[in-house]
C-alpha cells in the first residue's frame, strides 16, 4: 500500500506541473519578441517566433525549476513588502507583474513583457528589479559572471530592454542564492550599445516572422547544441570541431615512445616516493631493509593570504592548464607496440 | 491573328541550322569550363587535405607508405573512441559479421576525421529546412535531404547525398494523433504517425551520420576491426546492438532468458524447421507459428523460434511439428 500512495504522490506531483507548465500542445506563431527572448543566434529568434512548436516536450524537471523559479520570486518580493517600511530610506513595492511593450519607429510591435517590481523610494527613484533564481545563478558575484553560462547570458539584455523602454537610467537584479541574496546594479548609460543591439535583432527576427528572409546562420556553432530548431526547421552547415592535427616529428614521436615504454614504472615509482615521503617525514636518519635514509628540513616561505585579499589578485584563465593524454592507437601496428615490457 | 497565336507560330517553326551549331559550341566552351573549375576545385581539395600535404614532401614514395600507415592509424583511432553502443552488428547469409557507425558516434569519429558537412537541402526561400515529402499512400509518407560533405583529413568529399525516412518507422520520435496532439498511451484501435518536426530531426540526423560513414568509411566495417580497435580495454564487440543476421528484438531478448539446455534443443528444433521449410524465411516464420499455436488456449502462436525458453514450449513444439502435414524424419533417420 505504501509503495501506491508514493507512486500516486509522484503521479499527481507530475500532473500538477503539467498542469502549470505543460507544453500546448498547438503553440501559435508570434510576430514579436518576448524580453526573455533574446538568444546569441539572431536566426533562432526568428525561428522562435515562426516555429514555437519545435521547443517542445520539456521534461518533469525542467517544469519542476521553473515552478521553483515562480516560488523564489513570489517568496522574495512577499519579503521585499515587509522589509520596505523598514528600511532607510523606506521603500514601497510597485508595479510588479507589469506588462510593456517596445513599439519600432513603424508602427510594428517588436518586444512584450512583464517586469517583476519597482521598488519606490520617492517619486523619481524607482529602480525596476529583476529576480533572478536557481542553481546556475548561485555562482553569480557580479554581472560578467551572467556571461559565463547560456542560461544566464540574457539576463542582462531582458533588464536593459525594461530600463531602455521605461527611461530609467539604472536597476537591478535581486539574485536569490543560497544565503543572502545578491543585489546586482546595472547602469543603461554602460550598456547602451547592448540594449540597442537587442532591437535590432529583434526587428530582423520580427521581419522574418512577417515573411522577410531569415537571419542569417549563426558563426558560433556551439550556439546550435542546445538549438530546438537544429535539425528540424535549421540546417546550418556542420563541423566537428578543427579536427586532429597530423604532427610529423621523429623526435617527439621517440619521446612519446620513450613516455609510453616508461608510463607504467613512472607511476610505481611515483606512487612508492609518495608514501615514502609521506611516512617517513621527519626521519633525519634511519635504515630501512637494504637502505639508508637521510632527510633535511629545508627552509621555504610560506604566505598567508587573507581569502578577501588572495581573490581580489585572483582571475579566470581558460587556458590556464594543459592537460595530456597519450593514448597508443590500436590496430595490427599499435597492438604489437602494446606487447612492450616497460624499460627499467 | 491575335499576338498569342502569332508567337506560337513562330515558335513552332524549326530553328534556322547556324544557330543550332553556335548553341552547341557555347554549350561546348560551357562544359570544358565547368569541367575545368571542377578539376581545379578537387585539385584544390586535395591540396587542402593533409594526408595530400605530407605527399608533397620530399621523399614521396616514403611519404606514400607513410600515408597509407597515417590513414590506418586515424581509422583505428577513431574506432577506438567509439563505444560497443555506437555501432549495429549485422551478419549476411555466409555468417560474416560487419558493424555499422550509429549517430551517437558519428561525432566522436567526425571530430577525428575534421568532416564538413555543407548545403544542407532543401530550404524553403525563406531559409527554413524543409525535407522534400513524398506520399506513399494512406496517410503515409517519406521525407528526404540532401548535403555535400568533406573530410579535411582524408581530403574526401561526397556530394548530393540523400538520407530518407518514413513517417511509419519505428524509434523516430514522439507520435501524434489525428489532432495533431502528441500520443501518450498508444490504443490498440487508433492510427498514430511520426511528429513531423521529430521526423524531420531524424532525417538530419541520419544525413549527419550517413556523411560520417561514408567519409570514414565506417558503413560495413568487419567486427575483427572493432576488437583489434578495443583491445585491451572493457568494449566488446558482443556488446553492440544487433541488427540483421541476429534474429529479432523479441528473440534475443527471450534468449537472454533460456536456459542451456533448452537452447542447445532449440538449436536441433530450428534445424529441423529450415529443413521443412526449405530456407524459405516466410515458411520458417508460418511453420513455427503453426507449431507453437495452443487452439486450446486461444494462442495463436509465434513466428519467432527464439522465443521458445522453456522445456515445455520446446516439447509441444516438437510434438506438433512432427504431426505437421510438411513433416517426413530426414532421410538419415528413415534408414535407421
Amino acid at each position: 500500500m505504501s509503495e501506491e500512495i508514493i507512486t500516486a504522490l509522484r503521479s499527481a506531483w507530475q500532473t500538477h506541473l503539467e498542469s502549470i507548465h505543460g507544453d500546448n500542445p498547438h503553440p501559435e506563431a508570434r510576430q514579436h519578441v518576448w524580453a526573455s527572448g533574446r538568444r546569441s543566434c539572431v536566426r533562432r529568434m526568428g525561428l522562435d517566433l515562426l516555429y514555437p512548436g519545435d521547443d517542445r516536450g520539456r521534461d518533469a524537471d525542467a517544469m519542476e525549476r521553473l515552478q521553483r523559479g515562480r516560488e523564489r520570486e513570489a517568496a522574495i518580493i512577499a519579503r521585499l513588502y515587509q522589509i520596505g517600511p523598514r528600511c532607510t530610506p523606506p521603500f514601497e513595492v510597485v508595479e510588479t507583474q507589469r506588462s510593456f511593450r517596445v513599439v519600432d519607429r513603424d508602427g510594428i510591435l517588436l518586444i512584450t513583457g512583464k517586469m517583476d517590481l519597482r521598488l519606490r523610494f520617492s517619486r523619481d527613484i524607482k529602480p525596476i528589479c529583476e529576480v533572478k533564481s536557481g542553481r546556475t545563478y548561485e555562482r553569480v558575484e557580479e554581472l560578467e559572471d551572467l556571461e559565463r553560462s547560456p542560461w544566464t547570458r540574457h539576463a542582462l539584455d531582458q533588464l536593459l530592454v525594461y530600463l531602455l523602454q521605461a527611461e530609467e537610467p539604472w536597476g537591478f537584479f535581486i539574485v536569490d542564492r543560497p544565503g543572502m541574496p545578491l543585489f546586482l546594479r546595472v547602469n543603461l548609460e554602460d550598456h547602451l550599445a547592448r540594449a540597442e543591439s537587442f532591437l535590432v535583432d529583434a526587428r530582423a527576427a520580427i521581419d522574418a516572422a512577417y515573411g522577410g528572409p531569415l537571419p542569417d546562420y549563426t558563426g558560433n556553432p556551439d550556439n546550435c547544441k542546445r538549438c530546438p530548431h537544429f535539425g528540424k526547421t535549421c540546417a546550418p552547415p556542420v563541423g566537428f570541431g578543427s579536427g586532429s592535427q597530423i604532427i610529423v616529428d621523429d623526435e617527439l614521436e621517440a619521446l612519446a615512445e620513450a613516455r609510453y615504454a616508461n608510463e607504467a614504472a613512472a607511476k610505481t615509482f611515483g606512487h612508492a616516493d609518495d608514501k615514502l615521503k609521506k611516512a617517513l617525514r621527519g626521519v633525519e636518519m634511519g635504515i630501512l631493509g637494504r637502505f639508508m635514509i637521510e632527510g633535511k628540513w629545508q627552509k621555504g616561505t610560506k604566505y598567508s593570504y587573507p581569502a578577501e585579499v588572495k581573490k581580489q589578485y585572483g582571475a579566470e584563465d581558460p587556458h590556464h592548464t594543459f592537460k595530456m593524454k597519450f593514448t597508443p592507437i590500436p590496430g595490427p601496428e599499435g597492438a604489437a607496440e602494446t606487447e612492450q615490457e616497460p624499460t627499467p | 491573328m491575335s499576338e498569342k497565336n502569332q508567337t506560337a507560330a513562330v515558335t513552332t517553326e524549326a530553328p534556322p541550322a547556324p544557330k543550332v551549331s553556335v548553341h552547341e559550341d557555347i554549350r561546348q566552351v560551357l562544359d570544358e569550363v565547368l569541367e575545368e573549375a571542377e578539376l581545379s576545385r578537387a585539385l584544390r581539395r586535395e591540396e587542402e587535405s593533409a594526408l595530400e600535404r605530407l605527399s608533397t614532401m620530399p621523399d614521396g614514395a616514403d611519404l606514400f607508405k607513410r600515408k597509407a600507415e597515417l590513414a590506418e592509424r586515424i581509422y583505428f583511432a577513431a574506432i577506438a573512441r567509439t563505444r560497443p553502443e555506437d555501432w549495429v552488428v549485422n551478419a549476411d547469409a555466409q555468417g560474416h559479421t560487419f558493424a555499422m557507425l550509429k549517430a551517437s558516434g558519428a561525432a566522436l569519429v567526425a571530430e577525428l576525421y575534421d568532416v564538413r558537412i555543407s548545403n544542407l537541402r532543401p530550404v524553403d526561400a525563406a531559409g527554413v529546412f524543409r525535407p522534400e515529402k513524398e506520399s506513399l499512400g494512406e496517410g503515409k509518407y517519406v521525407l528526404k535531404a540532401w548535403c555535400d560533405a568533406y573530410s579535411k583529413m582524408n581530403g574526401r568529399r561526397v556530394e548530393h547525398l540523400m538520407a530518407a525516412r518514413r513517417s511509419d518507422e519505428d524509434f523516430i520520435g514522439r507520435l501524434i494523433d489525428g489532432k495533431g496532439d502528441f500520443v501518450k498511451k498508444r490504443q490498440a484501435d487508433e492510427v498514430y504517425t511520426a511528429n513531423p518536426t521529430d521526423l524531420a530531426n531524424a532525417v538530419h540526423t541520419l544525413l549527419l551520420t550517413k556523411a560520417v560513414r561514408v567519409l570514414c568509411a565506417m558503413t560495413r566495417v568487419p567486427t575483427s576491426d572493432l576488437t583489434l580497435a578495443w583491445e585491451k580495454t572493457n568494449k566488446k564487440v558482443e556488446n553492440c546492438v544487433k541488427g540483421a543476421g541476429f534474429g529479432s528484438a523479441d528473440g534475443r531478448r527471450a534468449q537472454g532468458v533460456a536456459s542451456g539446455e533448452v537452447k542447445e534443443g532449440l538449436e536441433k528444433l530450428k534445424a529441423e524447421i529450415l529443413r521443412l521449410a526449405m530456407g524459405n524465411p516466410a515458411d520458417v516464420a508460418k511453420i513455427t507459428k503453426e507449431i507453437t499455436a495452443n487452439p486450446d488456449k486461444n494462442f495463436a502462436g509465434m513466428t519467432d523460434p527464439d522465443r521458445i525458453v522453456q522445456d515445455w514450449m520446446l516439447e509441444r513444439a516438437w510434438t506438433n511439428l512432427k504431426k505437421h502435414p510438411l513433416y517426413a524424419p530426414p532421410k538419415d533417420a528413415a534408414k535407421a
